[in-house]
């Protein structure tokens, strides 16, 4: 393997260490992106010329003796909807595209491009975020590395499927029902969905603000925790960002399990699900020693609210557009907009006091256990225009299933790490990892784990593989 | 916790009455939108209207969860 389809670990320390140059390593990712984006629609746009200057500003940096950073020369891109200085983010959407470039860079971007990586461009994703395909009027649809004729998942389908596909060691998505999750699981790769609160959010686009988080798909949890501690620290900018201390998740990595107690709920997280993503969460589950955990029978209701809260604020947040430009909307995102004007203000009060009552009951699960393991899926990857899938003997709608273990979670806003399994069916599967508030930490050392005893891993899909 | 969930169809009857009746929760969903500042035509009105028909499915279990008395509606979430 050359650097230019390696980890962002290896990158970084190839640069740091003098082996290679920046510039060499960013010319490299760009020729294998216009080589291969084509097949499968990732990134919405590139800023080659931005790139190119930093790697040399990095390159230079080295000459002198001066620390590059310990990202240093990591190419990486990020959704279309974090703002970043001279570019338009789209947010998936014609109208923003028709708005001036942005005037300053997302914070976490920047915090990202100050410790050295070297932002290449803008990826697909969903209208305004809204939806689980990626499959955009506008900009068009991002495939699956692992299988063309199937979605990489969304809304961060662009984010998932570049890391995927080998085109960056790792991306920026973002998730408020399952957006990392459902991408993150379908195209095989890590991703992390932190606390909400935890990662600023400043100069993103929002979907529906209460539950919307920041977080990176990266190939190993390694790289997953270098560009988490990267991108911790308060913002006062945003407003929903917590002013807690930094919690470094590397420098424990590879301290392993023990000490932690590992759960697996039952009921609503082990039925309408199909063999081989059940077959996956068996596999984690045992090899972390999960022990049954009993949920309540509420977890149908707590999708409901995560639905009805979604509905209405993504309404309220797109109304002036909506009001104005409703015909300039994707016809698959434009009526889930508009229908949200329709719902009843005491749906959305009950939803808002059903995810207080919700948080408290949570927090129950984690008395005697400190990570819960769960599907992210009902379903592997469904194909383009596939509208349902055979689960348990019966014919679902997929529009029903893709959110099923993952919207219900979106309440508590607990932090999420996905773990991938590969299938013996060439497509993997996820499992979500599920830990206390701000712990982190102790998800990406079981992300770890898995990863070093080879439970979990992450593959560049077969057709993009250099050898 | 008492979960004490109806069938969705009747949660649909009882909770938005007209919504079984199509032109009643056309008729709805557009005096909704215009609520909200949002003058459509009538075949997006009807996209609309079985958008939101659509999203009932989902939505029937809160409607009929029972909360615990004295819950504070003001919402306490906080991660």
């Amino acid at each position: 393997m050359t650097l230019v389809t390696a980890d962002a670990k290896v990158v970084a320390d190839a640069i740091r260490t003098g082996q290679s140059s920046a510039s060499a390593v960013i010319d490299a990712a760009l020729d294998r992106i216009a080589a291969n984006n084509p097949r499968i629609n990732a990134f919405t746009a590139l800023m080659e010329d931005d790139a190119r200057r930093q790697a040399e500003a990095i390159d230079a940096s080295m000459r002198e003796g001066k620390d590059p950073g310990p990202l240093a020369g990591v190419p990486f891109a990020v959704k279309d909807l974090y703002d970043v200085a001279g570019h338009v983010t789209r947010a998936g959407s014609k109208i923003h595209a028709e708005r001036p470039p942005a005037k300053k860079t997302a914070t976490v971007v920047q915090r990202l491009q100050n410790a050295g990586a070297v932002l290449l461009g803008h990826l697909n994703m969903e209208e305004y975020a809204y939806g689980f395909f990626t499959d955009n009027e506008h900009y068009g649809r991002t495939l699956n590395p692992h299988d063309l004729t199937r979605t990489a998942g969304g809304s961060s389908g662009g984010s998932a499927a570049a890391v995927a596909a080998g085109l960056v060691p790792f991306s920026l998505g973002s998730d408020t029902n399952g957006s990392i999750r459902v991408p993150a699981a379908f195209t095989g790769t890590y991703g992390l969905k932190p606390t909400y609160g935890r990662l600023s959010r400043a100069g993103s686009v929002l979907f529906v603000s209460s539950f919307d988080h920041v977080g990176p798909f990266a190939r190993t949890p390694t790289d997953l925790a270098c560009i988490y501690d990267v991108m911790q620290g308060y913002d006062s900018t945003d407003p929903v960002c917590r002013d807690v201390p930094v919690a470094a998740a590397l420098p424990g990595l590879a301290t392993g399990i023990a000490g932690l107690r590992f759960g697996r709920p039952d009921g609503y997280f082990a039925e309408v699900i199909d063999a081989p993503s059940r077959a996956a969460v068996d596999c984690v589950s045992a090899a972390l020693g999960a022990r049954a955990v009993a949920m309540p029978n509420c977890l149908d209701a707590a999708r409901a609210a995560a639905f009805v809260i979604t509905s209405v604020e993504a309404m309220a947040g797109r109304q002036v557009e909506l009001s104005s430009r409703y015909a300039d909307f994707d016809p698959k995102t434009r009526y889930r907009f508009l229908a949200g004007a329709a719902m009843p203000g005491a749906w959305y009060a009950k939803a808002q006091a059903f995810r207080g009552w919700f948080a408290e009951a949570a927090k129950e699960w984690f008395s005697e256990n400190d990570i819960l393991v769960m599907p992210v899926s009902p379903v592997q990857a469904p194909q383009f225009g596939q509208s349902e899938a055979m689960v348990e003997g019966s014919a679902l709608p997929i529009r029903l299933l893709l959110a099923r273990f993952v919207q219900p979670l979106a309440l508590l806003g607990y932090p999420i790490v996905v773990v991938p399994v590969p299938g013996n069916n060439g497509l993997p599967a996820g499992v979500q990892l599920m830990g206390r508030p701000f712990e982190e930490d102790k998800l990406l050392r079981a992300a770890a784990w898995l990863e070093t005893n080879g439970v979990t891993r992450s593959d560049i899909a077969v057709g993009f593989r250099e050898d | 916790m008492k979960d004490e969930r109806p069938e969705p169809e009747s949660l649909i009857a009882d909770t938005l009455a007209p919504a079984t009746d199509q032109p009643a929760l056309r008729n709805y969903v557009d005096q909704a939108l215009k609520l909200n500042g949002l003058v459509l035509p009538a075949e997006e009105i009807a996209l609309t209207a079985a958008e939101f028909e659509r999203g009932l499915e989902i939505i029937a279990p809160l409607l009929g969860f029972e909360l615990p008395d004295r819950l504070d509606l003001a919402g306490t979430f906080r991660a």
